[in-house]
């Protein structure tokens, strides 16, 4: 089952980001893509020719994928939470030296700010992670997947997690790290080909892992879970759709002492609440 | 066992001699090598035995120590006389009047001097191995350096003593044999930052010589009130006796501790020591000094664990990891960045070391063992940056991707053992954000602990891999390729299967261990495969951009610094008065 859960991801992932799309095009009063726009798309990305900077970046953007896609597997089998946030970090950690690898001012631009969104959720991941184990006892995520909804007793938790979502997913507001408009892409920008099918494919990757921290706070309310993604889901795209971007140091400024406050809260809370 | 003992003892002292006296290049490099495989082994045979070991003293050797420290002292005193600077001299005379008193009220009953309980024996091995390998290295690295060869022996020499003392240092039991210990590694650096004798080299080690000595009054006055509330001068005894409502001597030991570990406000006296050459920093910065205060935590950490004394410790320390990351944030010298990515992670091992749990001890020396290799490892790579490609800042460093990708690899390798799984610092920091989760349930003031741990860790992240920025960005370079030769390079390859074998005994997962295997092999293996793809031109927007690969910098302010500075003061000057009322 979890083999086959971490086997599916990709695909499942590609399906989500199709639907989103359509969502986003609905709320927009556009028609909008197909829900399978994403698979064309990754078809015709297979079907081009080959170009790249130099085999050392290519091969970190394999990698990145690879890595992350393994963190999701490390979810899927129900390890250790801290270890999951530590495997994402490292695969983070490769598509950053990949963008200083070139001699690319957008790469490098977006590398920069690759970390420092790094730094501004990544204490937020840990935080969570440490709340789920003062009222559990355990970072195991499948002793987590097992006990009561979390939801009830740590909402501030979610709500710090709501507030990095945006940064994981690159949405706006927080969607500087990206921002195609001004830095075209960031790290993404020297990639082509087969192997932005793989920088793309971790994009959508990105999707399962940072809802399946939602879905965590369902618990053993499988339903509950789902809700709390959907809701999440909807949340996100509405916010998406109505803010516009702010600069990459308001966002670590609003983030990092908001979320960060929020979580700390949130600890607070379970522990006398 | 005894020549086991004597052995290891004696052989760093051995080593000093050999090489004032090796003339030629072969004996000097033979002599690099044998050392560091003896001194790997007694520590190695040292760690494999069961139980403590303990080692008293006759009179007359207690004599020739008290000779030894007036001696000393009255050094350290001509020295501040010499150099006109009061706080040395004053502190050295204070430290004389500290040390006459105690001579003159010693308690009676005796104790073992030395003791060498599980603590020290992983010390040892975080010394000797990997003290032997930057030994080694130092020799190739003299060649490169305008010395005279009588110079370079007696720097080679210094290098070795330092390692004899620190393995005596944390095997001392009683207090004043350990506060002699402590001297001399002051004394030591001291010689060793002023080794290049030019102005700035004086200064420093000047600074370092008097910062140091407030540290060595500091275990004075623990020693003082130790007499007076436990009659006692032993480590063992103390620990053994030790009261909760008398905590004062710790909380001096624990001052001292800040002080050796260049914590805020005294990091200059650290970041000032790379003037020096670049062995010295390595030195200092992984195998010895600074390691003696998160030891020296950790050796009293049965009592105050758990203390108002301990929480406090942990607080401060937790502070010094958050700041210091963040400080180094703003720098562009090399060594620099990593002494402050030193002093924070000195800070996170003494906050670690006052927590009450059965693993706190495990946690700890996993942390020192690997920060020494990594550190270690780093600091021989800027020695090489240094004397072969002539780079000390960063922002220089455009091409190393071309002119010597081996070396790029030892320095991503050093950040990433740093930061990433499964390597032993970042094992410890998953197993200490654990253990501050457990703590918590105990004491809530562990939660900003924690806040701190969880920012600083990754603002290291952000440190570290910001630097890569310009250490991979790819220049294209007429400079002609380097290889590295093998008097830099080995030591560094010791040190990498060092880490490798190390994480066995962790106990990682041999999958992650593979993770990294391929991830670390891979892009070689790539590099093959990619031939036949076509190459592209980076894209511009059409525009033609110069492209200067550049930091970001995160600046403090002046007034900023000042701020956190007396902060830090008025913390460090806090630790008696929370000794006093706990």
């Amino acid at each position: 089952m979890s083999l086959l859960l971490t086997l599916l991801a990709p695909i499942f992932a590609t399906l989500l980001y199709g639907f989103e799309r359509v969502l986003k095009a609905k709320m927009q009063r556009r028609v909008g893509p197909p829900m399978l726009q994403p698979f064309y798309d990754m078809f015709k990305l297979a079907d081009k020719r080959v170009f790249i900077v130099h085999s050392f970046h290519a091969w970190l953007g394999v990698l990145h994928f690879l890595l992350l896609w393994l963190s999701i597997g490390a979810i899927m089998y129900g390890v250790h939470l801290l270890f999951v946030i530590f495997m994402h970090l490292f695969a983070l950690i490769t598509l950053v030296i990949a963008g200083f690898s070139v001699r690319s001012v957008f790469s490098h631009v977006g590398a920069n700010r690759e970390l420092i969104a790094l730094v501004v959720y990544e204490p937020i991941l840990i935080l969570i992670a440490v709340s789920f184990f003062l009222s559990l006892g355990s970072f195991e995520i499948s002793q987590i997947l097992s006990s009561d909804p979390l939801i009830y007793s740590m909402p501030l938790g979610f709500l710090a997690l709501l507030m990095i979502i945006p940064i994981k997913l690159k949405k706006s507001p927080f969607d500087s790290v990206e921002a195609h408009q001004e830095i075209v892409g960031g790290v993404e920008i020297e990639y082509s080909g087969l192997f932005y099918e793989f920088i793309y494919g971790a994009k959508v990757l990105e999707y399962v892992f940072i809802y399946a921290f939602v879905f965590l706070f369902g618990g053993n309310n499988y339903l509950l879970g789902a809700i709390l993604v959907a809701l999440s889901f909807l949340v996100i795209n509405l916010v998406d759709n109505s803010t516009a971007r702010v600069k990459y140091q308001d966002m670590s400024r609003i983030v990092l002492i908001g979320a960060t406050l929020l979580a700390t809260l949130n600890i607070l809370g379970v522990l006398y609440v | 066992m005894n020549i086991l003992l004597v052995s290891h003892f004696l052989m760093p002292l051995f080593a000093a001699i050999w090489f004032l006296f090796a003339s030629s290049k072969q004996a000097k490099q033979a002599g690099g090598y044998l050392f560091l495989f003896g001194l790997s082994a007694t520590s190695l045979a040292l760690f494999a035995t069961p139980h403590d070991i303990a080692i008293e003293i006759g009179a007359l050797a207690k004599t020739v120590l008290i000779i030894l420290d007036v001696a000393l002292l009255l050094y350290f005193a001509k020295v501040g006389f010499q150099a006109k600077m009061v706080k040395i001299y004053a502190l050295a005379l204070l430290q004389l009047f500290l040390y006459t008193l105690i001579e003159l009220r010693l308690p009676e009953g005796g104790g073992a001097a030395f003791v060498i309980d599980d603590l020290a024996k992983v010390m040892f091995l975080l010394i000797n191995m990997v003290g032997g390998a930057i030994g080694l290295f130092s020799i190739r690295y003299l060649e490169e350096e305008k010395m005279s060869p009588r110079r370079k022996a007696l720097f080679q020499s210094y290098l070795y003593i330092f390692l004899a003392v620190m393995s005596l240092a944390v095997s001392a039991n009683s207090l004043l044999i350990f506060f002699l210990c402590f001297e001399i590694t002051t004394l030591f650096s001291f010689l060793l930052i002023g080794f290049r004798k030019d102005a700035q080299a004086k200064h420093n080690a000047n600074r370092a010589l008097w910062m140091n000595q407030i540290g060595g009054v500091a275990i004075l006055l623990g020693v003082i009130y130790s007499i007076q509330y436990y009659n006692t001068l032993y480590f063992s005894d103390l620990l053994a006796l030790a009261n909760p409502y008398f905590m004062l001597p710790f909380a001096y030991i624990a001052m001292a501790a800040f002080v050796k570990a260049a914590s805020m406000p005294f990091n200059s006296w650290l970041l000032g020591a790379m003037v020096a050459p670049t062995p010295v920093s390595a030195m200092l910065h992984s195998a010895t000094m600074v390691k003696i205060a998160p030891f020296l935590i950790l050796k009293l950490s049965p009592v105050i664990a758990g203390t108002v004394l301990g929480s406090y410790i942990t607080l401060i320390g937790s502070a010094v990891f958050v700041v210091g990351s963040f400080l180094a944030l703003s720098k562009d010298f090399f060594k620099e960045i990593l002494g402050l990515s030193t002093i924070a992670l000195l800070g996170l091992m003494i906050a670690l070391a006052t927590i009450e749990s059965a693993q706190t001890f495990f946690i700890v020396t996993t942390l020192m063992l690997f920060h020494g290799i990594s550190k270690a490892m780093l600091f021989l790579s800027a020695g090489i940056l240094e004397k072969e490609f002539h780079y000390k800042f960063v922002n220089d460093f455009k091409d190393l991707f071309t002119r010597s990708p081996l070396l790029l690899t030892f320095i991503l390798f050093g950040f990433a053992s740093l930061t990433l799984p499964p390597f032993g610092v970042f094992m410890g920091k998953l197993m200490a954000i654990e253990l501050l989760s457990a703590s918590i349930l105990e004491n809530p003031l562990y939660l900003i602990a924690l806040v701190f741990l969880a920012v600083g860790s990754t603002l290291l992240v952000l440190l570290y891999f910001k630097v890569t920025a310009t250490l991979i960005a790819k220049e294209t370079t007429n400079k002609e390729k380097k290889r590295l030769e093998l008097g830099f390079s080995s030591p560094l390859f010791f040190l990498l299967f060092l880490s490798f074998i190390a994480l066995f005994t962790l106990g990682v997962p041999l999958v992650l261990v593979s993770v990294v295997a391929v991830v670390v092999g891979a892009p070689f293996i790539f590099r093959q495969i990619s031939l036949s793809f076509d190459r592209v031109k980076e894209y511009a927007c059409g525009e033609k951009i110069d492209f200067v690969p550049v930091l970001y910098t995160f600046d403090t302010t002046e007034k900023q610094k000042q701020r956190l500075t007396k902060l830090f003061i008025a913390l460090f000057v806090l630790i008696p008065f929370i000794g006093a009322a706990s």
